[in-house]
């Protein structure tokens, strides 16, 4: 879809530094495609996407002169950003389904569930008509990218959930994310 | 350790996915600057993770840049809609209240004499006693006063910070702890344009008794004096000594009034540009 168009670094922070609207323009006609792809994995809807997405931008915008390179890339960052804004965003939502409808089951506590889930989020996907690249992978791991990076699990809690050693869990999603270079790459 | 154990830990894609704990993160952001390998690895996990989101993306609607940018620009925070989500939620509420208050406009003008009777007095009790709180709220507000005055002092400061550290020409540099002092920090601000150098030192303890904190610049491979820091503490930033060019700066302890040269063994930080 649309290409990240790489300027070093240095001079898109120096530019944002200056905050004007071209600096702006800038950031948004090059990642907001790519941000708003990750939202709209994590909540499902536009309509919800629409709202989160603004709150990233400003938070991307409010949070630049905190940005340190030494500790990560850019575009890695602003994906975070996104990542949390878009799981803090569901989880009030649920919070607030749940005050409305107190006899709602517990879910999303075990592996079967998350299977489920798995596969709902694969239903809505369609629904949406969006790509989807994590479904090249081996479902166990699958069900781990899912969880550590659509659902904002640790990596504790994730082994507490599936009942495997934390090491597991640890490797696994290494091994998820070796896999996903392999796949990006015949992408291409 | 071993470092291709370490790497194959899955520690590295904790950090990148933002799941690591605090400790691991800073253990990390120290191995990488000592192993390029890992350095390579968490930039390879970084770069994937970045494709996948290029590889995924959706195009926003057309309307959401303007109306995101206007959101930055006049700095409001609260989105419309969650605005309206409050005063729905808050509708009910009321509706209920005045019917309440409607059902109890029934009581007899004679019970209502005696409510507004006791009223009154309530209200003249109030009054004589917040005649008497006039005195203490007048402290408190001259309190209230001093406070702001010395928070908006720390704010033109911190203003004044602000502005040095935003200039395009300022680099940063963080200044690490060296081996058994690897929980010391400092940061130095130097603009690259009019070679003036400031240094936050906030994170280093007060140096022994008799000693002072000393920064140098290494230029050319060789330390340069670039100031002392002062003893006591009333500011957080320091400006330093002019410095037109440097590969790394370094923070020694030395003895009161500084020395010409280091002492290597008392080097407490360090850091590259």
């Amino acid at each position: 879809m649309s290409p990240i168009q790489y300027i070093a670094e240095k001079d898109l922070i120096s530019l944002l530094e200056k905050r004007d609207r071209r600096a702006f323009n800038y950031l948004y006609d090059n990642y907001s495609d790519a941000l708003y792809g990750v939202v709209l994995r994590i909540v499902s809807y536009r309509q919800y996407a629409d709202e989160v997405i603004q709150n990233v931008f400003v938070n991307i915008w409010d949070k630049m002169p905190q940005f340190d390179p030494q500790k990560g890339r850019l575009y890695t960052w602003m994906i975070n950003i996104a990542r949390h804004a878009a799981i803090d965003y569901i989880k009030s939502k649920t919070v607030q389904n749940e005050q409305k409808n107190q006899s709602l089951p517990e879910i999303v506590n075990n592996t079967e569930n998350h299977q489920f889930f798995v596969k709902e989020h694969e239903k809505k996907s369609d629904y949406i008509g969006i790509e989807d690249v994590i479904r090249g992978l081996k479902p166990e791991w699958r069900l781990l990218i899912q969880m550590a990076y659509y659902e904002g699990y640790t990596q504790q809690e994730i082994a507490d959930r599936l009942a495997l050693p934390l090491g597991t869990v640890k490797t696994r999603i290494r091994a998820a994310l070796l896999e996903l270079k392999v796949i990006l790459n015949e992408y291409r | 350790m071993d470092i291709k154990e370490y790497i194959s830990s899955g520690i590295i894609e904790a950090y990148v996915l933002g799941l690591a704990t605090e400790q691991e993160a800073s253990l990390l952001a120290c191995v990488r600057k000592s192993y390029p390998e890992v350095e390579q690895a968490i930039v390879e996990a970084e770069i994937a993770l970045e494709a996948m989101a290029t590889a995924q993306a959706v195009r926003p609607a057309e309307h959401l840049k303007d109306d995101i940018w206007n959101r930055i620009s006049t700095g409001s925070n609260v989105l419309p809609a969650q605005q309206a989500e409050v005063t729905l939620e808050q509708e009910p509420e009321s509706a209920t209240f005045r019917n309440k208050s409607r059902s109890k406009l029934t009581p007899r003008s004679r019970s209502l004499l005696a409510v507004a009777g006791l009223l009154l007095a309530i209200s003249v009790a109030i009054n004589i006693y917040m005649y008497r709180d006039n005195r203490v709220v007048q402290q408190d507000l001259l309190a209230a006063n001093v406070q702001k005055e010395q928070a908006e002092k720390l704010l033109s400061s911190s203003n004044a910070q602000w502005e040095i550290i935003n200039r395009p020409a300022v680099r940063s540099i963080l200044l690490e702890g060296t081996p058994g002092h690897s929980d010391l920090r400092a940061r130095v601000y130097w603009d690259t344009e009019e070679k003036s150098v400031y240094l936050i030192a906030d994170q280093l303890p007060p140096a022994p008794e008799g000693k002072q904190y000393q920064l140098w610049a290494i230029v050319d491979g060789n330390p340069v004096d670039a100031g002392l820091v002062p003893l006591s503490e009333t500011q957080t930033m320091y400006t330093m000594r002019t410095i037109p060019s440097a590969e790394a700066f370094a923070i020694t302890i030395e003895k009161i009034g500084g020395s010409a040269v280091p002492t290597l063994t008392e080097l407490r930080v360090i850091g590259n540009i």
